[in-house]
């Protein structure tokens, strides 16, 4: 076998286990190039059955279009149940990226997920998250636990031993699994080149309609993005790394537009992912620390 | 230093780097003996160990703790790195003595391979190139040496074995159970076995992930489809030449990872392989030095100690020993209140004892005795504090129950403590025994075609639990509730006046805790009832559960 | 067998110097991540230590020994 394999065998016998023994599982879906490979993997996971679980996907209600259009064909391809779960009350109270900063992530994404976790009773969600984003991930583990307030605490968390996962849990408490935890981002691009997954077409170099600011370049993706004083927007050729919500994503500026050049590009990168992601600077580990706590993944 | 650990979280780092030959994830762990479990967290996760020795040091108590760790753990492949030659003056003398004193340590453990390089971290010798100022070491460089290095797995069979984690039935024609093989391959026409049923069928077909295969191999992620409908769930074994074995009585060593000490008789939960199953320590044969490996007599087990166990399981499993097969040979123990993983373990061996010992079937049977005294056997368990009237419900239960022709037993606290159980205190370990045997004598009596009524104070869930699992089904428990103002203003035995008083230690309710039942049949408040009321509330539950007749 | 993919654990105490062995594995392998090796940074004296020694190794410069203590 080799390495990919072996990460994939990983991966299947992670989701197999929690769907044996936990009560309630979901698996996460963000939409992003991690999320494709975690939905590859369930696939093949149960097949020939379906994933024995629903899909769920928080909106922030900012995301890309294309990333919602990619994400309801996707659905509809393949049959798989999902679950769409906006914080109705963020939106009613117009909470957005341009005026509320890091209380936007927390209403809309952290807040969004406890809610959407409790309002259908899930007691254990797979998430995309890989140990090699970013140092305060090195430590983390596969199987994550919860408090009922979906708080994580560092003294509650247990050692994984071989491939016995503990998946025993009070009522009320539910456990995060991270089953592309030992997976790095070269590997989850060689995966996606190597089993032809698809993803979204925003990883795809393509003129595109930015502005610089901070030197990230955001992409005007609606009427709703505001324009600092002295800003103006460019067409330029640029691709994403990673996805989120546009605003707060900074694309690249790139001439990769298949898969291989996406690839070859990733693995010569010197600069790990997540600078691309506007939230992170701020805080940097610490601030991902402390968030983790509060319940965002 | 225990104060200052308490709260440390089990942290491993995990790191990952690719050379153009190999892909690489490094468990870095911290090696002080306080960190022993993080260590054994990572190594349960290795197949090779690299441990660095300092050149002007040489090998110290510490290298030993690590090898033994990482043995322990299942890692057969070593390599040591001595570091720091470069303030030796990279002297072959003194690395030939380290080299010499690294093996005979070695001969120690099961390793298959060991590889001794001598090394210079902060002047980059022999770590990613062969250093110039160490020409007469012949040998890699330690990445070099990484790149190449086969892995050595388990040493036992290579028959095939698969741990069933789950069924996979899509619709009524397809039937497939769905698994990681630990060892050996299987192809289509195969015969396999399932333990514990033993029973045999073909393999009809064998998918990897989502495609279909005419064979697979070790560590694929397989689902396997079988010529004929035989009885096949998660936990099963899927084998073919292999040396798995059913018990439910194993010599294991663990490792103790958990704050709470570990005592005898206590009860767990054990995963092993997909199996799921109480267990309890029936006693610490005794503790391994974790520096020296002498055996040490030990009557408890703290975070970071190993110790050779006796464990008897709830039901029988299907396993092997670890040196046979490091995935059904080893085990987590998981605390029942507070689900941590108290433990990691690997099977050493069965116990003979059990081997001699079958549960022999007799023709007159539980049901032919009950058929003859025209009853059904069950056990009414009644729990609460002193003074709540568990002993006065029990006796009127009783005469209730003789009077319309039943066959009962009252097992009563003091009387069973005067005889049966006059060899045990009051100390942890003491009052797990006292409970295991009651519940074994009501058991005996339940298959005698008795009911059986008891009325001991057993304050604490876990070893309700394990009465209630050695008794089985026909069991009721009543919670007998009234308040402790109440139990205190009776205080029939002047009990409480004297745990007031600071004369007896250890008081249910005065100086020690009472877990409320979480899910007992009946709850029954005796405070300014009569106790044929109460009987009265017992009578008609029994009645609704189908153990008397209404 | 030789897999693909190889994992291991590293032993050894603060002092032994591992993490200046691992760092320079992972630094010669080229795939430290920028932001990576800036937290490996301020991680740690044993960090430092690391950094420096890379920086020893992979420059030109020739140190003269003089700053062991610190180890």
């Amino acid at each position: 076998m080799d390495h990919l394999e072996e990460l994939e065998a990983e991966a299947i016998y992670i989701m197999r286990e929690v769907a044996a023994e936990c009560e309630k599982p979901v698996m996460l879906y963000s939409i992003g190039k991690d999320s494709s490979v975690m939905l590859h993997l369930a696939l093949k996971a149960f097949y020939p059955e379906k994933p024995p679980f629903p899909f769920l996907h928080v909106n922030t209600t900012w995301k890309f279009k294309e990333m919602i259009a990619f994400r309801d064909e996707t659905a509809a391809r393949l049959g798989i149940e999902l679950l769409e779960y906006i914080n109705e009350d963020g939106v009613r109270q117009g909470i957005n990226p341009f005026d509320h900063g890091s209380a936007y992530t927390d209403v809309m994404k952290t807040q969004a997920l406890r809610q959407a976790l409790d309002r259908y009773g899930f007691t254990a969600a797979f998430g995309g998250g890989r140990r090699d984003e970013e140092k305060s991930r090195a430590k983390e583990r596969i199987f994550s636990f919860r408090n009922e307030n979906h708080a994580w605490d560092p003294k509650n968390q247990r050692p994984e031993m071989w491939k016995l996962f503990n998946t025993q849990i009070q009522k009320g408490e539910s456990i995060r699994v991270f089953p592309l935890s030992n997976w790095t981002e070269a590997d989850i691009w060689q995966y996606i080149r190597r089993e032809d997954i698809p993803i979204v077409s925003l990883y795809y170099a393509k003129p595109r309609p930015v502005v610089s600011r901070n030197g990230n370049l955001i992409m005007v993706d609606d009427e709703r993005m505001r324009l600092l004083p002295g800003e103006k927007v460019e067409t330029k050729m640029v691709r994403f790394r990673t996805l989120g919500c546009y605003p707060l994503t900074g694309g690249v500026e790139s001439e990769a537009v298949t898969l291989d050049e996406i690839v070859k590009e990733t693995l010569a990168a010197v600069e790990s992912e997540r600078t691309s992601r506007v939230i992170d600077s701020d805080g940097g580990a610490s601030s991902m620390e402390k968030r983790k706590r509060e319940g965002y993944f | 230093m225990a104060e200052r650990e308490q709260g440390i979280t089990i942290d491993v780092a995990y790191r990952y780097f690719k050379t153009g030959k190999r892909s690489f994830i490094v468990a870095d762990t911290p090696g002080h003996e306080e960190y022993t479990r993080n260590m054994a967290v990572g190594a349960s996760f290795a197949e090779l160990a690299v441990i660095l020795v300092d050149a002007t040091h040489g090998v110290l108590i510490q290298t030993k703790r690590h090898a033994r760790i990482c043995a322990l753990m299942g890692i057969r492949s070593f390599v040591f790195a001595v570091n720091k030659m470069d303030l030796v003056h990279y002297s072959e003398q003194r690395f030939a003595k380290i080299e010499k004193d690294i093996r005979i340590l070695m001969a120690e453990f099961d390793a298959v391979r060991v590889q001794i390089i001598p090394v210079s971290a902060t002047e980059g010798d022999n770590i990613t190139a062969r250093s110039k100022r160490m020409q007469w070491y012949k040998g890699a460089c330690l990445l070099a040496y990484l790149e190449t290095a086969d892995v050595i797995k388990d040493k036992g069979s290579e028959g095939f074995l698969m741990a069933v984690q789950r069924v996979c039935r899509p619709n009524h024609a397809f039937r497939g159970f769905q698994g990681q093989p630990a060892s050996g391959g299987i192809a289509v026409g195969d015969t396999v076995r399932v333990y514990p049923s033993k029973e045999t069928a073909a393999v009809a077909e064998i998918l990897v992930g989502d495609k279909r295969v005419s064979s697979c191999e070790a560590g694929q992620p397989v689902t396997l489809c079988l010529d004929r409908e035989i009885d096949v769930s998660r936990g099963c074994v899927l084998e073919r030449e292999s040396t798995v074995k059913t018990g439910a009585m194993l010599a294991v060593s663990v490792l103790w990872m958990d704050d709470k000490s570990l005592a005898p008789g206590r009860n767990f939960l054990m995963k092993l392989g997909t199996q799921t199953v109480p267990a309890t320590i029936l006693n610490i044969k005794y503790k391994v030095d974790i520096n020296t490996g002498a055996e040490v007599f030990a009557e408890m087990i703290y975070k970071n100690e190993i110790a050779f166990c006796e464990i008897a399981l709830g039901s029988k499993i299907v396993y092997d020993t670890f040196e046979n097969s490091r995935e059904l040979g080893s085990l987590i123990l998981i605390d029942r209140i507070t689900n941590m993983t108290s433990a990691c373990g690997i099977v050493e061996h069965a116990l003979l004892r059990e081997n001699n010992l079958t549960w022999q079937d007799t023709d007159v049977t539980r049901a032919l005795r009950e058929t003859q005294l025209g009853q059904k056997a069950f056990t009414v368990w009644m729990t609460g504090l002193s003074g709540a009237g568990k002993s006065a419900l029990a006796n009127e239960l009783e005469k209730r129950l003789f009077s319309m022709g039943r066959h009962t037993m009252l097992l009563d606290g003091d009387n069973v403590r005067l005889g049966l159980n006059k060899d045990l205190g009051f100390e942890e370990k003491d009052r797990i025994e006292n409970i295991r045997r009651i519940a074994e004598v009501a058991r005996l009596m339940n298959d005698a075609g008795l009911i059986v009524l008891t009325a001991f104070i057993s304050p604490f869930c876990l070893d309700r639990r394990m009465a209630r699992e050695i008794i089985g089904t026909e069991f009721t428990e009543v919670y007998v509730s009234t308040p402790l103002a109440e139990c205190e203003r009776r205080d029939v035995k002047g009990l409480y006046k004297a745990a007031r008083a600071g004369k007896i230690a250890q008081f249910t309710g005065v100086s020690s805790v009472y877990e409320v039942p979480e899910h007992p049949e009946v709850v029954i408040d005796t405070t300014g009832r009569s106790v044929e009321e109460c009987v009265d509330e017992i009578m008609t539950e029994l009645k609704k559960s189908g153990l008397l007749p209404s | 067998m030789r897999d693909d993919l190889l994992k291991f654990i590293t032993c050894g105490s603060v002092d032994d110097g591992k993490s200046t062995l691992i760092g320079h594995m992972l630094y010669d392998a080229k795939l430290i991540f920028a932001d990576q090796k800036r937290a490996l940074e301020l991680d740690s004296r044993a960090g430092r230590q690391m950094e420096r020694s890379i920086t020893r190794c992979c420059s030109t410069v020739l140190w003269r020994s003089g700053s062991r203590e610190s180890q």
